[in-house]
């Protein structure tokens, strides 16, 4: 009897089947095997962007909830590496602009806001949990989640987008936005 | 080598194996029913804002309706492939099916008479004939953005452009009901730049509402 041929096309998309069917292990097996190519392809794109690679985790992740949030739109009679590979670059390329474009808004600020940045350390500190407290609910909704969640309790961008339902790129931009503009009223404050 | 952080996502995504929020729905019977409710919106426009010709009747039997017809057929057509395509993933783009519009634009050029010069049979001939095709097309470009955005697309400004296509080749469509000026270079020329004028904007709206 022949033993078909054990590719990845054959086995990940045989997993993917059985996921459909319940099959945890299958289906975890096929997601390490995928991003171990995934880490690959990842650490090289962001080397040619110039962008650091400590950032490679994190777009692995973004790859890997795209697919398991899609994977009931996958027509299982059609080849499965084509599918993954169209959603892979989509995100891989997603997920690099996303990184250049939040680059160019940290360096948006003024020199006064970056001046400011400094002279932050020199307010007494007793002042500063309730001076905080009232910027930050000062700040649009989105913002202030954003800073909350981030800022305060410490979550990084993924856990934030889960647990607000906003998309990573939104939530970046709004904590960088939001910093922004309490950055600004800091000054504000102390010009008065 | 361990990777902590992904490993921890990986055997949560795992534990949810089986809980598909839904079965496979395959994209092409939303599409085809997204570009019918498409082009009835855009005949509903043309009817409404600029009426039918007086002479349809007997017009639409001549070779000019019949090639103006086959000419935005053959375009939608093309562009339902195309947008078929771009909402899923790992479908190569058909580009070929391009030559099917182009092909009945250039025969039409070659074999009918022209009633009317390049600039149509009226002095706002073109820029009604813009107006018109675009504004029919933007209901039905605003239904095929929504079928696209419950499917996956993974180049989101091409998939617009490709919507765009095809609700201007609706658009184009519904304004033979409407259109007097009976040349196939006027239809080569205006039609397609209005054709051309949609699918820019679906580009652009797509670039960002098709992101996901």
């Amino acid at each position: 009897m022949d033993e078909p041929v054990s590719t990845p096309e054959t086995t990940w998309a045989d997993a993917l089947r059985r996921e459909r069917a319940g099959d945890a292990s299958g289906y975890e097996v096929f997601l390490r095997e995928y991003s171990a190519v995934l880490r690959r392809v990842v650490r090289r794109h962001l080397a040619i962007a110039g962008l650091a690679s400590s950032d490679t985790e994190d777009v692995i992740q973004e790859v890997l909830i795209a697919i398991h949030s899609r994977r009931d739109q996958w027509d299982s009679s059609r080849p499965l590496l084509p599918w993954l590979a169209a959603i892979g670059r989509y995100k891989i390329i997603d997920a690099l602009r996303r990184r250049n474009t939040e680059l160019r808004l940290r360096s948006h600020l003024t020199d006064a806001q970056w001046l400011a940045l400094f002279q932050d350390e020199c307010t007494p500190p007793s002042e500063d949990a309730a001076q905080i407290e009232r910027m930050v609910s000062d700040l649009p909704p989105t913002e202030q989640t954003v800073i909350r969640k981030m800022g305060m309790e410490g979550l990084s961008p993924r856990q934030t987008a889960h647990t607000t339902g906003m998309k990573e790129g939104t939530v970046r931009v709004a904590f960088h936005r939001g910093l922004a503009r309490l950055l600004k009223r800091t000054q504000n404050g102390e010009n008065r | 080598m361990i990777h902590q952080p992904t490993d921890g996502l990986i055997q949560r995504l795992a534990r949810e194996a089986g809980g598909q929020p839904r079965p496979y729905r395959s994209l092409l019977p939303r599409l085809m029913l997204a570009t019918g409710a498409a082009l009835a919106l855009a005949i509903i426009v043309v009817i409404a804002s600029f009426g039918i010709r007086a002479d349809f009747i007997s017009h639409a039997t001549s070779s000019v309706y019949s090639f103006k017809l086959l000419a935005t057929a053959c375009a939608a057509f093309a562009g339902l492939i195309l947008v078929r395509a771009a909402g899923t993933p790992g479908i190569s783009m058909r580009w070929l099916m391009m030559a099917l519009p182009v092909v009945v634009l250039i025969a039409g050029m070659v074999w009918i008479d022209d009633a009317v010069s390049v600039v149509g049979a009226r002095s706002i001939s073109v820029p009604v004939c813009l107006a018109a095709i675009v504004l029919a097309a933007l209901p039905g470009l605003i239904l095929l953005l929504i079928a696209l955005r419950n499917a996956t697309p993974t180049r989101p400004a091409l998939a617009g452009s490709v919507a765009g296509l095809l609700a201007g080749s609706l658009g184009a469509l519904a304004y033979t009901l409407s259109c007097v000026n009976d040349g196939a270079l006027f239809v080569t020329v205006w039609y397609s730049l209005a054709v051309v004028i949609v699918s820019a904007l679906g580009a652009v709206v797509g670039r960002r509402a098709l992101t996901w």
